[in-house]
This record gives structure tokens, sequence and C-alpha cells, in this order.
């Protein structure tokens, strides 16, 4: 049934590594339903999720899971089914077979430790800020770490420090152990016998016991198996031979029939003390079997140790009994003797006194036999004494492991819970500091609720988390003792080894989960230090806040007289924080910012100023924490994990990817979407002219440039190249000057597309192309970018020499405008206004520089994919959005001054976003395929050609 | 709108000229009075307004800036049309922009019927790489019948006399002249629809030659 999980081809990258398959996901519905339903499931190392989807070539995925804080169980019985534990839910899989499961445990591990890494890597290099306060955080950290001799409140480190000592302890108790030659102590639990050895304080020693040395690593020896998992292996075997009770039950009814017998041997002595010969010997190899058994049952040893001093008690009345039986038979001999020498019947006599003298030597030996078998099970009793101790130390031991462990998921899952909540205030006070920037009179402050929410919310959640974990080990406890019920050893061998699989797999686990919440930990305690910087900060500022509105309230009282610099100092104080000033002139692609610090010597303005300022980093925040931004991202990570993983080269066309393209790409995953739709667009070609084809339209550009032998409208061409390499994206950090740092590039993709397309050679505008492309992809393949767009999306002849198709498409456009547009259009025609004077460089850059960069950027996203038409649309959006505004202009000159500020009327794409793919429908391209045509042909009839 | 206007006369002018020789920084700096070193390029046409008093005469400009690229000359030749006065730019560290200036002179003379012309020579704040004498192109100005400037852009170096004088020439050629050009410039400013791409034969031929 599950023989459909099958491990498609592992679609490996180099980079990433990946797994996908159908799983059977089992969920419990209602009480007693359980589902089993079949799902495509992907996991890729770039997310920390894991996706399922309906099938495999899905876009949209059904549900996901979040990995960073997972933990992974299996139960070795349930063939292929493993558990993921997170947020308070577990999700049961099934695979066809345990080597599957192994597999998908591995890589869910592996991404998990990616996921984590790369957080921690974001949040070392993200958290060290400094502060206004001038207090560097990691050197406040610093002397945290340091080994200072007081312990600094709220940090776990004195915990820590005791269990330097407790190890030091327990070495020694390993050593006295060892010289002790008790074999069966289990050297590994090195911390658990020292509880042992004292046993009056075991519990509070062992809470703040460790598995885990201070630097994070698990003890040597604690990654191996208590040998006392290992006597289970025993334990049921014999279970399977007997139940424990069994023998018990045995040498009860032996002792009560040996009793009962015993009176008879006043009257037949003989025939009673060979019953109790044989008895003895049936007891002795009963007790011998119950040495065996006892040594297995570990559960409850005292009890263990009383029955067997009982054992040895009726044994000792046995030999008493016997030697009684045995005075009474000489007894009879010498009556026998005495009957002899009365002398009736010699011969008789004789004879029976040889028969009475053999008894009397029978009876001799075995009655030695009986001391000497005595002798041994004293000895044996002694021996199961030792074992008994030794057993019920390595069940204390267990229990001990156990118990720590547990305690260590449970702190795990707390401090990861902490860690969270600590995240979200910090970020909480973030804003409030930012809201500071403003001139803000009445802000909450968040006092408090660090302690509040860490105290209540994480004892909950812990225990929420726990019970998954708690539940499994008494499930493996109970388990253990009912394999009473089965009768194969076989199948039971294999179980341990199961378990053992399976205990290894989850102190792997301890071992991942605990450096995981050493990271936070570390996070953690950096927050709070940023935290209180930042709460310092704040409160700073706004005691200085106060005191200029003061100063402002009662400007007239003579005394409140403010020193000069403040109010400027507060101002530009207000323009560095929270970011660095350095940062904070361009964005992550580059674009250096354009709010200009205004020049205005009015305070008013410059205040409204900041407050707009404010504003919309409240507003971007809020952006980014709302649900709906989180939906989107969330759509996308599960895309592209499918499509890597199932689809590692190229991106199939399908309605529900338009539709999410068109939702904009998020920039995190740009480089990645773009450059999967530019090789769907261009692998055919890339493919005819072979791997290293850019390198070498490269090397011919390089050669001809040495040598000079390029003729003379090629050699134009790169003289305009050169030219417009600076004057490309001349608001981006990375293209502004004819040296930074992507200038290089730029001119190598230009160069190289020149070659490669002679017969468009360079047209300006591709600049602009070519170089978002760099913003990025690499520069072979914003190469391909670039024939992908030109070759492949805009139609033919829009950037040749006499771009004849641009040309014809501002004819298009101008028709559409007509139809869609009808009042804009008149109002333009009896302004005579051209359209095509705005809109030849929408067409021919995909409005960038017309709009703001996280606009076009977006642009491109559906223009990669959907090609020119998207160009039609946003076109018809913008001017549709911008009519209101036009239509009131009353000439030429603000017309223009309207629309090449189109930017003031656009602020976010998603409106733009609704007029260009909902309200202009329908949009046929066929419609405007048969127009461009038309003109087209038009044009060349004009003699619009060179 | 003859009533509610705000100028005497609205002339519109056209900066042409090779690619990168600071067509935009000129009108740039004349309108804006910004710099910027590398001012991003100019794709199709562009324009800006100035008002500006020539001899007590308001007058309102409407300066035309086009894409220097070949290529686009196809689409600014259609912007010829109505304008008033043309400024051929070209850049005086670049002699191949100089030797174009020939062209582009020839260019007007295909577009338009009668037009005041300025000869500017950009960069001038370039000593160490120019490579146009003054005096060459002043020669050269000359023999052409065509007013001359160096100006620098970068500097602010003759940018506002060159653009007074053009309009001067401009406003003078119109009171000399007032019946020629004055009809449809004062209905409208722009450039007439239907003129744009329909464009005769007559007019692109000199470009297939």
């Amino acid at each position: 049934m599950s023989a459909t999980a099958t491990i498609s081809p592992p679609a490996r990258e180099l980079r990433t590594s990946a797994i996908c398959g159908y799983l059977h996901r089992i969920e419990v519905r209602s009480i007693g339903l359980i589902t089993r339903r079949r799902y495509w499931f992907a996991l890729c190392d770039s997310t920390p999720y894991l996706y399922w989807y309906k099938d495999s070539d899905d876009i949209k995925c059904i549900g996901r899971v979040s990995l960073s804080g997972a933990a992974f169980t299996y139960d070795p019985k349930e063939k292929g089914r493993f558990e993921i534990h997170s947020n308070n839910e577990v999700i049961v899989l099934e695979c066809s077979s345990d080597k599957q499961r192994n597999e998908w445990m591995r890589a869910l591990q592996s991404t998990r430790k990616r996921s984590w890494k790369t957080t921690k890597s974001q949040s070392d290099s993200s958290l060290d800020i400094s502060s206004l306060t001038g207090r560097n955080s990691s050197a406040v950290l610093e002397e945290y770490s340091s080994p200072s001799p007081v312990p600094p409140p709220r940090s776990p480190k004195p915990k820590k420090r005791t269990q330097f000592a407790t190890e030091n302890l327990s070495e020694s108790a390993e050593s006295l152990n060892s010289s002790e030659n008790t074999q069966s102590i289990t050297e590994e639990l090195c911390e658990v016998t020292e509880e042992v050895e004292e046993p009056p304080t075991p519990t509070e020693e062992s809470s703040t016991e460790w598995y885990l040395n201070p630097n994070g690593q698990l003890n040597e020896r604690s990654l191996q198996m208590p040998k006392t998992i290992e006597s289970p292996e025993s334990v049921l075997k014999r279970l399977a031979d007997h139940s424990i009770e069994a023998p018990f039950r045995a040498i009860r009814r032996n002792l009560s029939s040996w009793r009962g017998s015993r009176q008879n041997t006043v009257d037949e002595p003989v025939v009673g003390s060979r019953v109790s010969c044989r008895q003895v010997v049936n007891l002795s190899t009963f007790s011998k079997f119950k040495k065996g058994t006892v040594s297995s049952v570990d559960l409850s040893p005292e009890e263990k140790v009383i029955e067997l001093s009982d054992k040895v008690s009726s044994l000792e009345e046995v030999v008493d009994s016997l030697r009684a039986a045995l005075l009474l038979a000489q007894r009879n001999n010498e009556a026998l003797k005495k009957i002899e020498d009365m002398g009736e019947n010699n011969e008789e006599m004789r004879e029976y006194l040889l028969e009475k003298e053999r008894q009397v030597t029978e009876l001799h030996i075995s009655n030695s036999m009986n001391a000497r078998r005595v002798r041994d099970l004293e000895d044996q009793n002694l021996k199961l004494e030792d074992t008994i101790n030794d057993l019920q130390q390595s069940v204390e031991a267990f229990r001990e492991s156990l118990r720590t462990k547990e305690e260590l998921i449970l702190r795990m899952c707390e401090e990861d819970h902490r860690e969270d909540l600590l995240g979200s205030i910090s970020e909480r006070s973030l804003n409030v500091s930012t809201d500071a920037n403003g001139i803000v009179s009445d802000v909450e402050v968040p006092e408090g609720i660090l302690v509040d929410v860490s105290s209540v919310d994480c004892e909950e959640a812990t225990r929420r988390l726990m019970r998954p974990f708690l539940l499994f080990m008494y499930v493996f406890i109970f388990r253990v003792l009912d394999e009473e019920n089965v009768r194969d050893i076989g199948e039971l061998q294999d179980l341990v080894d199961g378990y053992r699989t399976q205990n290894q797999f989850l102190n792997a686990e301890i071992v991942e989960l605990h450096a995981i919440i050493q990271s936070l930990e570390t996070r953690e305690k950096k927050l709070i230090r940023q935290n209180f910087d930042l709460e310092a900060c704040y409160y700073q500022l706004k005691s200085r806040y106060l005191m200029v509105l003061n100063h402002f309230k009662s400007p007239t009282k003579p005394g409140k007289i403010m020193e000069p610099g403040v109010l400027k100092e507060l101002l530009e104080e207000s323009a560095r924080t929270p970011r660095e000033s350095q940062q904070n002139l361009t964005d992550q692609l580059g674009f250096y910012n354009k709010d200009e610090f205004s020049t205005s010597d009015d305070l008013l303005d410059t205040a409204s100023f900041y407050m707009k300022k404010a504003g919309d980093i409240v507003e971007a925040t809020k952006l980014e924490q709302s649900e709906e931004y989180m939906k989107w991202l969330q759509s996308w990570d599960s895309f592209l994990v499918n499509n890597t993983v199932s689809r590692p080269v190229g991106i199939m066309s399908s309605p529900d990817l338009k539709t999410l393209i068109r939702t904009g790409v998020p920039p995190a995953y740009r480089g990645r979407v773009w450059k999967s739709i530019v090789t769907h667009w261009v692998k055919d070609k890339q493919a005819e002219l072979g791997n290293g084809y850019y390198q070498s339209m490269l090397k011919k550009a390089g050669t001809k440039k040495q040598d000079g032998s390029y003729d003379a409208a090629i050699k134009q061409v790169a003289i305009f190249i050169d030219l417009d390499l600076a004057r490309t994206l001349p608001t981006n950090k990375l293209f502004d000057e004819p040296d930074s740092a992507n200038i290089e590039k730029l001119r190598n993709v230009l160069y190289a597309f020149r070659y490669h397309n002679s017969h468009v050679g360079y047209c300006q505008g591709l600049n602009r192309l070519a170089a978002i492309a760099l913003l990025y992809l690499d520069e072979q393949d914003a190469f391909w970018f670039l024939v992908a767009c030109v070759e492949h999306l805009q139609p033919e002849g829009y950037y040749t020499s006499s771009l004849i198709g641009a040309v014809a498409d501002q004819k298009v456009l101008r028709d559409l405008v007509a139809e869609k547009l009808p009042k804009l259009a008149a109002h333009l025609r009896s302004l005579e206004v051209d359209l095509s004077l705005f809109a030849l460089c929408w067409f021919l850059t995909c409005f960038v520089d017309v709009l703001p960069h996280s606009i076009y950027l977006t642009i491109f996203d559906a223009f990669l994919y959907e090609g020119n038409k998207v160009l039609f649309r946003f076109a018809l959006a913008l001017l549709k959005i911008c009519e209101p505004h036009v239509l009131q202009c009353k000439t030429i000159g603000t017309v223009h001054q309207c629309l090449s500020k189109a930017q003031d009327h656009i602020t976010d794409f998603k409106s733009l976003a609704q007029v260009a793919f909902n309200e202009m429908n329908p949009f046929p391209q066929k419609a405007i395929e048969t127009k461009r045509q038309l003109y087209v042909t038009q044009l060349k009839d004009s003699g619009h050609c060179m | 709108m003859a009533g509610t206007r705000d100028y005497d006369h609205l002339f519109k002018l056209l900066i042409i000229g090779d690619s990168g020789v600071g067509k935009s920084s000129l009108l740039l700096r004349f309108a804006d009075n910004t710099f910027s070193e590398n001012y991003i390029t100019t794709i199709g046409v562009d324009f800006k307004i100035r008002t500006m008093d020539i001899n007590g005469q308001r007058v309102k400009l409407q300066i035309w800036d086009t894409a220097g690229q070949e290529r686009f000359r196809t689409i600014t030749s259609t912007y010829y049309r109505g304008t008033h006065g043309v400024v051929v730019v070209y850049d005086v560290t670049n002699g191949e922009s100089f030797g174009n200036v020939k062209r582009w002179l020839q260019e007007i003379e295909n577009n338009c019927d009668s037009v005041q012309k300025v000869l500017v020579g950009n960069k001038c704040e370039e000593s160490d790489r120019r490579v146009v004498l003054e005096s060459d192109a002043r020669n050269y100005a000359q023999s052409m019948n065509i007013a001359f400037f160096e100006t620098s852009a970068k500097e602010d170096k003759n940018v506002e006399p060159m653009f007074t004088c053009i309009t001067s020439l401009v406003l003078t050629a119109k009171l000399a002249n007032p019946s020629s050009a004055s009809k449809d410039q004062h209905r409208s400013g722009g450039v007439s629809l239907k003129d744009n791409f329909g464009n005769t034969n007559q007019k692109k031929k000199c470009k297939c030659g």
C-alpha cells in the first residue's frame, strides 16, 4: 500500500541537496477516523520548510511545515513511518521502506541544520549594530562569556558551571567503580553512577545534569548506548520463553509439596528422603533458571531481592529437614541393629541389615550431594545478589538518562520558544525606536512585556511542545514490557535493532537540537542587549524631544532657553537612526535612496519631511509583517522548492504560474526565477550554440579590439557602448561611475551581444535591460537575458536600426488607448500630444527609469514570463491611473510633466497590476499582433527602413 | 487660450548632436540649473520648459532634447517640424562628433524650412582632452553662417548666453517676418499627432541615401 512512495531519481543540484517523492500522510481526523492521503512532498536546502503538493508538477502547495524548530522521530515497529513534531503539530508520514525513511530523515535533518545555520550567520551579521549609546553589544557579550567569578543574572551559565564539578565527581566515581570490578556498572553513564554512590541527594543533583559539556558538545560517551538498553534484548528472549512469574510459582508449589512430604517421612523415611532428593534437584534447577530470569527483570529489583532471600531461607529449611530425615534413618538403623542382636532369623537379619546399610550409604551420598548443591545454591544466590545490585544501578542509570534527556528536550523547547518571543519583542522595540524618529509624544513603552510574556507563555508552550516527546518515551517503555506476547525471537531481535538505530537517531537529534539552542541562546543574549540599548536610546531621545516640546510650549519663559545646537543635533540624529548612515545611502540593489536631506531651512518643512519618512518606514514594516505578504512569500517558496527539486532545469508554462508571477517575484528569489524563465526561452538556442558560447563571443570582442581590425560600423558601436556604460543606471551605486562594480560586466554583456546579434548590434536601451539583468544574474545569464528579451520576448525589429517594431507598437498603443481610454485619447488629440514621446521609452526599456525600480523590476517579472503584451497592459494601466491628472492639463508642457512624473501617481505595484491585469481585460494577444503587422507593413511601404 | 497665457511668445527649440556630447546636460543646466556627471541616456525624446525675458518680452521656451544614436533619427526627425531654433551640439573632446556636425546640419536642412541655428562645442572645461580647436569650430560656424558658442554644462559656462542668443535670434526672425511662423505656433506648442510617424517620403530620402 505504501509501495507508491517512489523517490524520483534524487534530483540533486550541486549546491542544494534536495529530496522529493510521494509519501502518505496519515491524519487522525475525528474520533478513530484515520485518513491516509498520498501527496507529493518536496524538500530542498534553500528553505526551512517541507512542502507537499497534490501532484509533482503543481505550483501551489497544499501545506507546509516549518523545520527550523522541528524534531523528528520514528518508531522502528512501524515500517516506513516517521513523525515530524513542529509547532505543536505532529505530522505522520509514511514511505515504502525503512531505507527511504532514513533518507528522508537525513534530508530533513540537513535542511534543518542549514536553515538554522543560515539564520545564525544572518543574525550574527545583522545583530552587530552599534547603538546610539556607543556600547558595542558584541563587546558586552565578550564580557559575559569570559569566566567571571560573579555569574551574571538571567544567564544559563551558572548551571553549566556546576556541571564542571559534577563531572569531576563522576570521574572519580567511575574510577572507584572500575576498581571494584563491577563489570556491569555502565561506565558510559558516569554522571549517573555518581548518584548511585551518593544516594541521599540524587534528584536535586541530577536536575542540573547535562549530557553536554559547556562547549555544547555531548559528553564523550553519551552518544553510546547505555548497556541497560542492551539488556532488554535478553529480557525479551527470556520473556518469550516464560512469563516472569511462572518460575516462582513453580518453586512455591515444590516447596509446599516438600513440606507436605516431610511430614510423611516419619512413617516412610526412605521414600520421603528420595522424594526430597529429587525435589532438591528440581529446586536447584529452578533456582538456576531463576537466576537468569531475575537478572532480566530489571523493573523491581527490591522485590526480587526479597523474593530471592525468601528462596534462600526456604532452601535452608530444605537442608534442615533433610538432615532431620537422615537422623531419623540412622535411628531406624540402630533400632534394626538391636533387633539383629536379639538374634532371631540371622540370615534374614543380615540380608535386611545389608539392605539397610546400602540404603544408608545411598542416603549419605545423596546427603553430601545435597549439601554440595546447597553450597552451590548459596554461591549462586550471592552472585545473584550482586547482579541484582548491578541491575538496580543500571536501571537507575537508565532512568536517569531518560530523565536528563527529557529535561534537555524540555529545556530546548523552552529556549526555542522564548527565543521566538524575544525576537518579536525586540522587533517591537525597534519599531518603537523608529517611531521615536518622528516627533512622537505618547508612545506606549514596552516595559514589562519582556518578563511577562516569556515567563507565562513559555511554560505553557513548553508543556505543549514536550507532550509528544514524553508520550513517545512512555510508549517506548510500555512497549518493551508488552513484548511478552510476542513469541518470535527473531522478530524481537529485529525490533531491538530498530530501537537501537532509533536511539542513535534520537541522540543525534538531541545533539543537533542542542546546537540550535546554543546558537539561539547567543542570539537571544544579543537581542536582549540590543533591546536594552535601543530602549535606553529611545528614552534618551524621548526626553530630548520632550525638552524641545516643552521649550516650544513655553517659549516666553526665560529660564528655559534651549542650547542652540540641540535641535539640529536631534534632526541629524533622526536622519541617522536606526540604520547606519553609510548603509542608508543605497538600498540592497545598490540604488541610491531618493530621500535627500531637505535643504529647506523651514523647520516645519523638515519636520513634515521626517514625519513622512517615519510613516514610510512604519508602513513598510507593517507591510512586511502582514499576513498577505507572508502568504505571498510562502506561495513563492513552495513553488520554488518544487520547481528546484522536481524540475531543476527550466520552468513550464501553466496558468497557475502566470497568476503567481503576476503578483511579482520576491526580491530574494528573483535571481533564481529570472534565470529559470530566461533558460526556458533560450534553452533551444543554448543547446544549439553549445557551452561556452558567451565566452567565445566575448573573446571575439576582445581580440578584435586588440588588432583593431574591425570595420568602422562595429567600432562605432563599441564607442557608443562605452559612452553609455556610466549613463545606464546612474541612480545605482553599481553603475554610477565608469569604474563602478558592474560597469565592466555590463560592457562585456553588451559587447558579446553585439557580436551575437549583429543585426541589432547595440541599441540605446539595451544597456538598461542588461544592467537590470546584472542586478540579479551573473554576466553569462545576463547575456542570455538580453537574448531572451530581444529575440523572444519583444517582437521582431524592436531594436534594429530602424526600430520599426517599436514604432509600430507606438501606433498599436495609440489605437489601444483610443479603445480603452477614449476620453484620454481625445484629450491628448486636442492638445496635439503624441503619446510616443513618452511611451517609446516605456516599451524599449520596460519602464526602467520611468517608474520606481521596485515597480519596474516587478514589471520585468511579468514581462519575462509573458512577453511584450505585458508592456501594453502596464502602459495602459499607467495611463489610466494618470488619466484624471492628465485630463486637467491644458498644455503639452503640463501633460509631459504629469506623465514624466508618473511615479508620483503610482505608489505601489499592486494597484498598478490590478488595473493592468484586471481592468484592462479583455486583452487579446491576437488583436495586438494583427494591428502590429498592419502598421509594420504600412511603415515599410512608407519607406521606414534603412 | 490667448487671454490666459502667461507669455508673449512661445518658441520651440531642438537640441541635436551625437550621442554623449552633453545635450541633456545643457538642457538640465539651462532649465533646472543642475548638473549630473552621468545623466541617464535619453531614449527617444525628452523636453523641458523655461520662460525667459528677452528685451522685455516674455518668451516661453519649449526645448526638445533628442536621442543621439543614429537609429533614433527616424523618431527624432519628426520633432523637427515646427521648430524655431536648433542647437547643434558637439563634444570638444571628441573629433568625430564635430565631424558629424555637417550631417546634423544637413538633417536640419532636410526637415525644416526656415530655422535659426547655433553651433555649440560642449565640455570646454576639459582643456586637457580637447581635440577640436575653438578657432576651427568658429571658422566653420562662420562659414556656415551660424552662431557659435563653447559651453560647459558642468561648470555652467556660456550656457545661459547660448540659449539667450538662440532665443533672441528666433525672436528677431519672428518679429521680422511675423506671418510665416506665428500661425500654427500660437495655436499650440505641440507636434501634430498625425505628422509623427506618417512622414512623407521626401523626409525619409535623406537617410536612405
